[in-house]
Parts: C-alpha cells; structure tokens; sequence
C-alpha cells in the first residue's frame, strides 16, 4: 500500500459537474482529490482486503437473528419495543443492497474492522463510477500501466443486486433535499437501477406523505418500494414512525439495517467472535467505566461521520470530534492507528481510511478517504486507487 | 506472473444525466397525449356549446362530486391558503378517511376553479364509466382541434377518448393555470387542451402534511456515513 503523487486530468472539474458530481469541492476544500493515488498489490486485495470483507460481512449477519431474539440485546441497542416487531418482519426475507465496513489496515498487517456503515453508507458514485473513469483515463493518458487494475466491481454488483431484489415499481429513491451530496449518491444508486430495468423515482423525503396509513407521494400514489438515503434511528423517532408500522412499503436498505449500524454491533462481535484477527477488543459503556484509557477509542452508538468519536492513543494524547450524538450511549473500541502517509503537495502527514463496499453479500471493492486527523470525518478527501504488482 | 480476474467493473456507464429532483425517470419514450377540454364553469361550457347543454351540467357535476374526494388536503387553513390563496380554501366534508394518528378533526381543501372533460365531439355514442385507462393511446397529431370545430369530424374515430370529468384547481403562485388534485399543470387557459396521459385519470392530491420524514436531518450536514 503506498501513496503516489500523480498529474490531474485537465478538466476533470468540469467533467465532474456536467455528471452531477457538485460536491467534488467541499467548502472551499477539495473533496475528490486526483493528485494522488494509492497503490495496492494483488495479495493485499485477494488475499487480505476481499476475505476480510466478506468475512466480517458474514459474522455482522450472523447476529442480526440472535439480536431479534433477545430483548436483551434489543434494549441494549435502543431499539424500542414497539418496533420490535416491524424490524423482526423485514429479516430474512429482505436482503441488503449494499454496506460499507471502514477498515483500519496499512498494508502490512490484517485489516481490522472499525466500523459498519451498512444503513446509509454514501461516496458511492466517487467509487464505483468516478475513480473508474479516472484510473482509464489516466491509462488513456499513459500515466499508469495497462495492467493497473482497481478493486471496484461496485456498479456492476449494483445492477446485478437490483435485478435480484425484484423490487416494486415504480421504486422510489429518496434523501433530504438540502444536501446535494446525499443526491448525488441516491442518483447515482436510481441511475444503476435503471439500468437494471426498473421504472425509478426521485422524491425528497420532506415530501412523503400517507394517506390512510400508507406512505403516498406528493400526488397521492402508494409509495409501495422505497430506498432511503436517511438513517433508521432518525426515521424511527421521528413522528412520523407510527406510519412505518402501517404502511406496506417495501425499504432498501430493510428495517433490520437499524441493528447493523448501530455502533454496539462491535461489542456484540467481539462478545461472539473473540479475538477474531478482523476485530477489534470493544465493550458497551456503563457508568462503572474509567476514564478513558490510552490506546482506547469512545464512540456513541448513532455516530455518523466520526462526529463525536474521543480518542486517546497509545502515548495518552487525546483527540476529540464534536457533533449531535452521544445521548443514547457509547461503546469503547481498542484504538488502531490509522497508516501514516506523506502528502508531497501539502507537505503534511495524512492519515488514510479503507472504505470496502458489500454489494449482496459480495466484497465490491474499496474508497480511500485521508484526513489530516486520526478521525475521518464527512470532508476527509477520496483518492482513487490502483492494484499493481 | 500470475494471471488475476479483473477486479473491477467491465463497463460503467450513467444511464441519466439530468437533476433527480421531480423527474421521472425511466426508459420509456414520450408520453402520449389525449384532447380534452378545460372550462372554469359550467355556464362558459353551455355558452360555447348551445347544443350540448346538458353534457355541460352532467360534466360539471361528476367533477363536483368528484372534488371533495381528490382535492389535497390540509391540516390547517393557514397551510391550504399558503398553496392555493386567501379565501380560495374551504372545509373538507371528508374528515375520519384521513385522519392519521391524530385527533380527526377539520381538513381543509382548495375551491374547485374550473373541470377538465372529453372534447364533445370526440365522445363516444355509449359513455363507458371505467373504461378511461386505455385512453392514453391517441395519437399526437390527431388532437389539434378546437372544442366547439364540430365541423371537423374526421378524427371522431376509433381512439376518441372517454374521460372521467374531474374537478381543477388554481394554486396561489401561478394563478393562471389550472391544475389538476395532484398538481399537474393542464391549462393556461379555457378552451381545448392535450393531456398527458398521467393527467387523464383523476388521481387523489395527497394530504400534504408538511414535513415527512427529515426532521432529525437540520443537525447533520449528511445523512449518510
């Protein structure tokens, strides 16, 4: 795994914007960032990143029958008892479409589980189309090898799982209106459905509304099959969830998503799995725990975007990021440093972050996010990557 | 060297390369469109069409009796008007049908502007309640004629179409059109009309209720991860 310096393509702003990518610039920063590439081997992907993934993929699915059976766990997770029922019905029989799991893995070492974004997991245009394009560009261009490949089947699986999902038509796609890259990723996933053959349609989530017990949409057609950008805590405790409970819509990703997003899916694999060479030592959080230790991470269990994660690393320096979560409890992570990597063009240390995608329940290939801090956050840069021997 | 499969997608393509906001997207072609006619009272239909007086009044009254059932419905006056305009809103017979989680109570509902029917010369000898959904078929180019050209008979043929009558509506920023309950735009103006085919059947407007699912959204800049 290494980070290499590389000439932009000339143009590559516009190219980005005419294919609705608005949000390669984030506030001023760059958020798609092409002057530098990482490099995997083959053994780093085929043998490490693709069956850690679908591993870790396997295990997380493996608990969600034994949550469903304890109200135990249930509770432990803050999933109310009177949506019990609602998430218990979705499984099995509605399988995912897509997760992504964030690995802290520096090429050298096995690959350790961080966390499972599997409920509203986003860069998915950067990653399955935009860093493609980007990799035969620059072969095009002769600035990597024909042989350089990419470990990004992302849009071929998305297609492949829509087919399979045998969907309700017209399928809905939906996300807050506000946030533009929240569209660009649900327009990206409507654009793959399409593809797949489905009759897809947009419509803010601001906007659903129901009649009779039955989402509708803004001219009063059932809302039978919806996928959603926005997360199943929030839909869950919003006031409109007593709609959920009647409606008789179909959700992608399925309700039973809420017990996989949830940060205490961690404690709960290393209570199952322990000392699985994937994870990490994690534990719920009680009122008996000490401050926090060296080498240990705090995350709260609806974190998003490394908001409120705390950490303190092995030589006691703390470092800490805000945000709107922590109320409904914390669960504590062993801290795994993130590899370190010199940014020529900045003349600083990055820290870098593999995203691996599950389409189905396939490994589907891997997002690269840096950030100047230990704590990848929502502005942490996407660089694409190349697979060469 | 050892020979690997290609890790990555064969092909990616973008099938739509358009905003996503309010538009359908699907690989279907062009919609096809049916003539109708657009009045704002049963007395501008009577007057253009002396000889079919009572088509107007029966007309008429199937798109009143229709209203009440598919205007959009409000919670509150002030959220009616906000659409529709001041004093253009009025209360919902129809209370329990869409009483959700709360109490039940008044809704309101924007006043009926205007009806949308067939063309008069373009009915069929028996009207045939119901039989409305295959009348998306016409013909673009066989439908530019004006209501009351009864001299032109020569499209009175086997598509004419049978619509339902349905009531239309006028919302409050764009007064001079008239729109069907679930909002689509059929006319600028009295007079004949090409519909698209969606426009066709009358369709309930929703009981907008003002907010959805997103609430929890202001705190976060993304609600994905």
């Amino acid at each position: 795994m290494q980070r290499k310096p590389i000439e932009q393509r000339s143009g590559w702003r516009e190219y980005a914007e005419s294919v609705g990518f608005d949000y390669h610039t984030i506030d001023g920063e760059p958020y798609w960032d092409e002057s530098a590439y990482y490099q995997f081997s083959w053994q780093q992907i085929e043998a490490e990143l693709e069956p850690a993934t679908e591993e870790l993929h396997e295990m997380a699915l493996s608990l969600v029958p034994d949550i469903l059976a304890s109200e135990q766990l249930l509770s432990q997770l803050g999933i109310a008892a009177s949506h019990w029922d609602y998430l218990a019905a979705s499984w099995p029989g509605q399988p995912q479409l897509y997760g992504r799991m964030d690995l802290c893995y520096d090429g050298l070492t096995t690959p350790k589980l961080l966390e499972l974004n599997y409920d509203t997991p986003t860069s998915v245009f950067e990653s399955g189309f935009f860093q493609w394009i980007w990799l035969e560009e620059q072969i095009e261009n002769g600035l990597l090898p024909a042989t350089a490949d990419q470990f990004n089947s992302l849009q071929e699986k998305l297609i492949e799982a829509f087919k399979a999902l045998a969907l309700p038509q017209p399928f809905y796609f939906s996300s807050v209106e506000a946030s533009s890259e929240d569209r660009g990723n649900v327009r990206y996933l409507m654009d793959c459905a399409v593809q797949a053959g489905l009759s897809a349609q947009y419509i803010p989530l601001e906007t659903l509304g129901q009649r009779g017990g039955q989402f509708v949409d803004a001219v009063g057609t059932a809302v039978n099959g919806m996928f959603k950008l926005y997360p199943w805590e929030f839909m869950l405790a919003e006031e409109y969830a007593s709609v959920l409970l009647t409606s008789d819509t179909r959700f992608v990703e399925p309700p039973w998503k809420a017990l996989l997003s949830n940060k205490g899916i961690l404690p709960l694999l290393w209570q199952k799995f322990p000392d699985h060479p994937n994870l990490l030592p994690s534990f719920f959080e009680d009122s008996a725990n000490q401050p926090l230790q060296k080498g240990w991470v705090r995350k709260p269990l609806y974190s998003r975007e490394g908001a409120n994660v705390e950490l303190v690393d092995f030589n006691g320096e703390g470092l800490a990021a805000s945000g709107p979560y922590g109320s409904e409890g914390y669960i504590r992570q062993q801290f795994c440093p993130l590899p370190k990597f010199y940014d020529e063009s900045r003349q600083s240390a990055v820290y870098t972050l593999v995203g691996s995608w599950v389409v189905g329940d396939r490994a589907a290939g891997i997002a690269l996010r840096e950030d100047a801090s230990l704590i990848t956050r929502n502005s942490s840069r996407f660089l694409p990557h190349i697979i060469l021997d | 060297m050892t020979m690997h499969l290609r890790k990555r997608s064969n092909t990616v393509a973008l099938a739509l390369l358009m905003p996503a906001t309010g538009l359908l997207m699907t690989a279907c072609s062009q919609d096809p469109q049916t003539p109708a006619v657009v009045y704002s009272s049963v007395q501008e239909c009577q007057d253009k069409n002396p000889q079919g007086k009572e088509q107007c009044l029966t007309d008429y009254q199937q798109a009143a009796a229709l209203h009440p059932k598919v205007a959009p419905k409000y919670q509150t006056v002030q959220e009616c008007e906000a659409d529709f305009g001041a004093q253009r809103c009025e209360i919902s017979p129809e209370r329990q049908q869409y009483a959700s989680n709360s109490s039940g109570g008044s809704f309101f509902m924007p006043m009926m502007m205007g009806y949308m029917a067939s063309q008069m010369f373009n009915r069929p000898q028996v009207m045939q309640p119901g039989s409305f959904s295959s009348a998306g078929a016409q013909p673009r180019d066989n439908v530019r004629q004006a209501d009351n050209n009864q001299s032109s008979g020569s499209t009175g043929g086997a598509a004419a179409a049978t619509m339902q009558p349905q009531p239309l509506y006028k919302s409050r920023d764009d007064a001079g059109t008239f729109r069907t309950a679930d909002n689509s735009a059929v006319a600028s103006k009295s007079g004949a009309v090409n519909v698209p085919s969606q426009a066709l059947s009358p369709r309930v407007g929703g009981q907008r209720r003002i907010g959805g699912f997103g609430a929890t959204a202001a705190s976060v800049e993304s609600a994905g991860g």
